[in-house]
């Protein structure tokens, strides 16, 4: 268990057999009264967000959460299949629980999924992905400039905008955290 | 422009202009008053004061005057936007007079500061006026949890909810553009401040807030032997109870209530906080605004 002063931004607590992430706080003490702690809490499965306020005297569950380093393997169906590196375990996740990271993910892919009591409730991959682009409209040539941009599709479908020198067959990096096209690694 | 330096020597212009004596109590003390939620902050040979009250008490018991000290104090595991563990507070006390006195002479120097300062009686803090040239604006405690909380102040006291309701709905509901009082809080939250004659359910004391934050505490203080012994047995049973470390109160206090502390009025006020107003931050200074020799 946690005490109210352990509680700080960025700790896991569990609440109500959830896990919540502190995204602000802040230590109160009205004059002559006891201290409280303010909290605004993040739901780290719903992600729905909630404000609470702790007194010295509580305790707050600290929550079993642990991280495993995974590949990713293979697609079945609409969830995704991925082995334990050390144990080769197999792990299966939901689309819903990765999101739009289904675009990103390629064979072998190193990632960590985050566990709340033996369920897998989120996953980190790497930061930045090179795909090649698949389908986009041709640009004028000569045109260099980055602030223009066009919609682009890579191999799996997910479509993001590039800047207008970007042609079918270039391999682009992108964002995963945002999704968002990066840079241009090399010419198709 | 605020500079550090003339915003403390300001300070104590204002005070010996109106006649007040500039005392040092020590920083260091054997035990703090039992308050139940105070916490000291250990020193070699004792620990460091969470406020000059102690000695200024013993100061008035020998020389009955208008005093007020700039002060150094610790409290133990107090961090935030508002607090940190070493900060500085403005302590004063009026002889013969009450809580509601020192509403004006409060007001007096915030105008007073406004004007050394920016020359000017009004000051922008977090994109709000404040006109220090405006009466304070006053209100009871038991008006604002009826005005602004969602219990009405019985209800949050029988439920344990008073501080909770104080901080999350009615300090950020306060007026802001004027300096707001607080006053007349429910008995048990008196410390050492009088019970009102006419209601002893509620205390004389006050709280001054600048832009829904709180600034500064005031009491008719209490001068009764007794009565500060009662009040003490009940603080030192509340912190064995939160399994609190034991204070005592000190020899040196015990003699000054036995000879006699004058009727007075006291305020306490945290002037890390008056600073960040007047300059205009979001959180308080992490500098010490007082210098060397005036700190521990």
């Amino acid at each position: 268990m946690y005490s109210a002063s352990d509680l700080r931004k960025g700790l896991k607590v569990e609440i109500e057999g959830e896990p919540w992430v502190i995204t602000d706080f802040d230590f109160c003490k009205p004059g002559k009264g006891q201290a409280l702690y303010r909290c605004k809490l993040k739901n780290m499965i719903t992600g729905n967000t909630m404000d609470k306020t702790y007194r010295a005297v509580e305790k707050i569950g600290k929550p079993n959460l642990f991280e495993r380093e995974v590949y990713y393997s293979y697609k079945e169906g609409e969830v995704f299949v991925f082995s334990d590196a050390e144990t080769y375990e197999e792990y299966r996740l939901s689309k819903d629980t990765l999101g739009n990271l289904t675009y990103f993910l390629m064979e072998d892919m190193q990632c960590k999924i985050l566990f709340f009591n033996e369920h897998a409730i989120d996953i980190t991959i790497p930061i930045f992905i090179e795909k090649p682009i698949k389908y986009t409209e041709p640009g004028a040539r000569g045109d260099t400039a980055t602030n223009v941009t066009k919609p682009a599709t890579i191999d799996n479908g997910y479509e993001l905008n590039v800047p207008i020198f970007v042609n079918e067959g270039d391999v682009i990096k992108i964002d995963t955290r945002t999704g968002e096209y990066v840079e241009r690694v090399s010419k198709g | 422009m605020i500079r550090n330096e003339d915003f403390i020597k300001n300070i104590r212009k204002y005070f010996v202009k109106e006649g007040f004596s500039e005392i040092t109590t020590p920083r260091i003390i054997k035990s703090p008053l039992p308050e139940p939620h105070i916490n000291a902050v250990k020193a070699d040979n004792g620990y460091y004061i969470t406020s000059p009250e102690l000695y200024l008490k013993i100061h008035l018991s020998d020389f009955p005057e208008d005093i007020f000290e700039l002060a150094s104090c610790r409290r133990l595991e107090e961090s935030g936007r508002l607090h940190k563990e070493c900060f500085s507070m403005l302590e004063w006390y009026k002889v013969n007079a009450v809580y509601t006195d020192l509403i004006e002479f409060i007001t007096h120097f915030l105008l007073f500061m406004a004007e050394e300062t920016f020359g000017t009686s009004k000051i922008i803090y977090q994109n709000m006026e404040i006109d220090f040239a405006s009466p304070c604006s006053v209100f009871t405690v038991e008006e604002v949890f009826k005005k602004y909380g969602s219990k009405n102040l019985t209800q949050a006291l029988k439920e344990g909810l008073f501080e909770e309701i104080l901080v999350t709905e009615i300090e950020p509901a306060l007026p802001k553009n004027v300096p707001v009082i607080l006053k007349d809080y429910p008995s048990e939250f008196a410390a050492l401040s009088k019970f009102k004659k006419s209601n002893p359910a509620f205390c004389e004391r006050w709280e001054l807030y600048l832009s829904g934050i709180e600034i500064a505490n005031t009491y008719t203080e209490l001068t009764g032997y007794d009565e500060h012994l009662k009040r003490f047995s009940e603080f030192t049973e509340e912190r064995g109870k939160n399994k609190k470390t034991e204070y005592y109160v000190i020899d040196e206090f015990k003699n000054a209530l036995k000879k006699g502390i004058p009727e007075s009025a006291g305020c306490a006020l945290g002037i890390d906080r008056l600073f960040m107003i007047f300059a205009d931050m979001p959180s308080i200074p992490q500098f010490n605004l007082l210098r060397k020799g005036e700190t521990v």
